[in-house]
């Protein structure tokens, strides 16, 4: 009698499961594969494959002689920093602003905060093309209007301050949404517990501190575990800016897979890039989560 | 029995939604794409029917279809040609798919020539076209150029060579796989209002362009922008590396049989070196695209500007704009006393037709009618291009573009091939890393093309 039911059981979780599993094989699993399999490959996305040949590990091997390649996985891994020291820390403090102000109209301003969230990658890169412009670009004329003239760069364009200019405006893209992901955090954390500080006598900072960050400590997590993914992500913003220039100053991974797969027709030794930035966020990932989880599991 | 109906019921839903989830993401895209994809579609799987299937049978009409690598703005006369060949050609049926600017119509190419429903004619660039030769995709129309009267004098110098495959570009007799489209040579545009303003003559060689420039910095004017942040930067490379090498060069550079390190090219870098230091190059204009050079010429922040031929458009556009706006186009400098050949020149897209489309010949006669003398009439005359066909320029649409016509274009030949279109991408990407370099002063010359042959060499090894 248990068998049969157990029987059933497993039939209509196959059921439900099954339609997923195929689409989640087909569409995610099987490229993965085929990307790591042409990685040993010579293939330049055009011969049919009966025509390529199998090359071993000479992709791997010519990509740890790449000066290049070093220079764009720094890079991430400089963007990721920043992304990380600067982005969760944004987001969270814009969000206590709009939960905790006494601004009436909260909806309204979330929803404006929210705008550059919605907007797409091109269109921002774009517009700050023109805001970082050395021929009367906002940012630029503004430093000019209020004298400080000295601090006038050409922000894309210098190869110490491009990456950092790019940092910014990612930054100002993304915080937004991290930001609605802290809100809906602050709005489930209980007031009697904010409201118990208080009457211990712990102040504003004190009570955010000690007593909400901690509640919303697995949205910081995420938050976080989510920005260093952006951070070895980050593609469409070099790409429209600045192609990794100047002169490889802002080149990533992203950028460098591209030109290497479409601009080159080299696609083995592009998949071989992209398995290895693959490894390189999930090696990171698993780290921080890890670290994320004991880091929980102590307090 | 009522749990399993339920169960079914649910996944049938599921799966209902994971469909229609998947209709209405679609939907989210814009109606033209939508459009354009479903045209797609059906051209494909027209093209890639089986022979028996094919539109033979009286009364029924052959199907080309034609890929272009740019928007329909881009040719405008394309759409009353194609309506006057249909007329004549009663069997066949052109299918025109444009792309939209700033898409790259290659990778979908490249997947339907490996699918095997490739569009019958498209447009393709010259290094991916070399490829595509390499893979023996193409279709050798070496005879229809014959057949079609693309012979020598009808045809501009170095336009036949340009569609070879890359080792036999400087061959006389090579087989060719396509149509080259228009003739873009480099080109350097100025302002004359400023010019006529500060009373400076049409520079002629360095020294010349190097006073020119000096005395426009003094007026605080930048005396020449170039696309700093893109691929074109190497426009003005090639400009100066065409008189001091020439193609056998590249071509060996291509084979490992020349480095890009060797003598001729590090004089021709060289002289790069010294426009920028002495400033003829503004280095502002590193983070420069190609939009704001046309903007810096046509707003007079700058008075000159090195692209090719083909920004004349922008430059007519931002004229209507701003009609104080005046330009044309230097005759020539002269960057070494004794040029191997005086100016570089692209070629343009290469306009193939496919080994595996089935309706070759209607196809053949379509390009050769696209691109031959009574379109090339109107490409010249409405669209301002220069075209492959010697007799359509003196029609030309555009008064910069006569310059070129008269001082530059009876000295193009094969020598002239363009740089960027003869190197592998990477190289050329390495080449403009080392000169932006240059340009903020932390690079050199030689350890530009040492940087540049380091990525050649790897590239040669990966073949």
């Amino acid at each position: 009698m248990k068998s049969g039911r157990r029987k059933k059981q497993l039939r209509n979780f196959w059921l439900f499961v099954l339609p997923a599993l195929v689409l989640y094989t087909a569409l995610w699993m099987l490229p993965l594969v085929f990307n790591l399999v042409i990685s040993f490959t010579n293939w330049n996305g055009i011969n049919p494959l009966s025509m390529t040949k199998i090359v071993g590990l000479r992709n791997y091997i010519n990509m740890f002689r790449d000066n290049i390649f070093y220079k764009s996985i720094f890079h991430n891994l400089e963007f990721t920093v920043l992304n990380v020291a600067f982005i969760p820390a944004a987001s969270f403090l814009t969000a206590i602003a709009v939960e905790k102000s006494f601004i009436r109209k909260k909806g309204f301003l979330r929803t404006t905060l929210f705008i550059p969230a919605i907007l797409p990658m091109l269109l921002v890169s774009i517009l700050f093309r023109w805001v970082y412009s050395v021929d009367g670009g906002m940012l630029n004329s503004i430093l000019e209007a209020v004298h400080l003239d000295s601090w006038q760069r050409n922000f894309l364009g210098d190869y110490r301050i491009a990456l950092f200019s790019l940092f910014v405006i990612n930054l100002w893209k993304n915080y937004p949404f991290y930001m609605t992901i802290f809100l809906s955090g602050l709005q489930s954390v209980s007031t009697d517990l904010e409201e118990s500080a208080k009457i211990d006598g712990a102040g504003y900072w004190q009570t955010i501190w000690y007593v909400t960050l901690p509640c919303i400590k697995p949205i910081v997590g995420v938050v976080v575990g989510l920005v260093i993914i952006d951070g070895f992500r980050v593609f469409d913003l070099v790409f429209n800016t600045t192609k990794g220039g100047p002169a490889y100053a802002t080149e990533v991974m992203g950028t460098l897979i591209y030109r290497i797969a479409f601009s080159d027709s080299r696609l083995g030794y592009a998949t071989a890039l992209s398995t290895v930035n693959v490894l390189v966020v999930l090696v990171i990932s698993f780290i921080y989560f890890k670290w994320n989880r004991s880091s929980e599991v102590d307090s | 029995m009522k749990k399993r109906l339920l169960c079914t019921a649910v996944a049938a839903a599921m799966a209902i939604s994971l469909i229609a989830c998947g209709q209405s993401s679609s939907s989210d895209q814009t109606s033209q794409a939508q459009a354009e994809t479903a045209a797609a579609a059906e051209t494909a799987a027209e093209s890639a029917a089986p022979e028996s299937e094919a539109p033979a049978e009286s009364g029924e009409k052959k199907v080309v279809r034609v890929v272009t690598g740019w928007n329909e703005a881009s040719f405008p006369n394309w759409p009353a040609a194609i309506e006057k060949f249909e007329q004549e050609h009663p069997d066949i049926d052109v299918q025109i798919e444009y792309t939209p600017s700033g898409e790259d119509a290659t990778t979908k190419i490249k997947a339907e020539l490996i699918a095997g429903n490739a569009p019958d004619i498209f447009q393709t660039w010259k290094v991916f076209f070399n490829d595509f030769v390499d893979a023996g995709y193409l279709t050798d129309l070496t005879d229809s150029y014959e057949a079609y009267g693309f012979t020598d004098g009808v045809l501009m110098n170095g336009s036949k060579n340009w569609c070879a495959p890359l080792m036999d570009a400087a061959n006389e007799d090579a087989h060719v796989y396509g149509v080259s489209d228009f003739i873009c040579p480099s080109v350097m545009f100025y302002n004359t209002d400023i010019f006529d303003e500060l009373g400076l003559e049409e520079p002629t060689n360095l020294q010349e362009l190097i006073d020119v420039s000096k005395k426009l910095k003094e007026a605080g004017i930048k005396p020449l922008v170039v696309p700093g942040a893109a691929d074109n930067f190497l426009d003005i490379l090639a400009k100066i590396q065409v008189q001091f090498t020439g193609l056998q060069y590249l071509l060996d550079v291509n084979q490992g049989k020349a480095k890009l390190t060797d003598d001729c090219m590090l004089q021709a870098m060289n002289v790069l070196d010294t426009l920028i230091k002495e400033e003829v190059i503004d280095p502002s204009c590193i983070s420069y695209t190609e939009d704001d050079c046309v903007a810096a010429l046509a707003n007079g922040t700058a008075a000159m500007f090195s692209m090719h031929s083909q920004y004349d458009n922008q430059l007519r556009a931002a004229q209507k704009s701003n009609p104080d706006f005046h330009y044309s186009i230097l005759k020539g400098i002269d960057f070494t006393e004794n040029p191997v050949t005086r100016f570089s020149c692209t070629f343009g897209g290469c306009w193939v037709i496919p080994e595996q489309s089935k309706v070759k010949e209607e196809a053949k006669e379509l390009l050769f009618y696209l691109f031959g003398e009574e379109v090339s009439e109107t490409s010249a005359s409405e669209g301002g291009r220069i075209t492959g066909m010697v007799e359509a320029n003196k029609n030309l649409g555009s008064e910069a573009l006569q310059v070129v016509v008269e001082n530059q274009l009876p000295y193009l030949s094969t020598d002239s091939y363009y740089l960027i279109d003869m190197l592998p991408g990477s190289v050329y990407t390495a080449l403009r890393s080392g000169m932006q370099e240059m340009l903020q002063g932390t690079g050199d010359a030689m350890s530009t093309l040492e940087a540049a042959q380091t990525v050649m060499d790897q590239v040669i090894a990966d073949r």
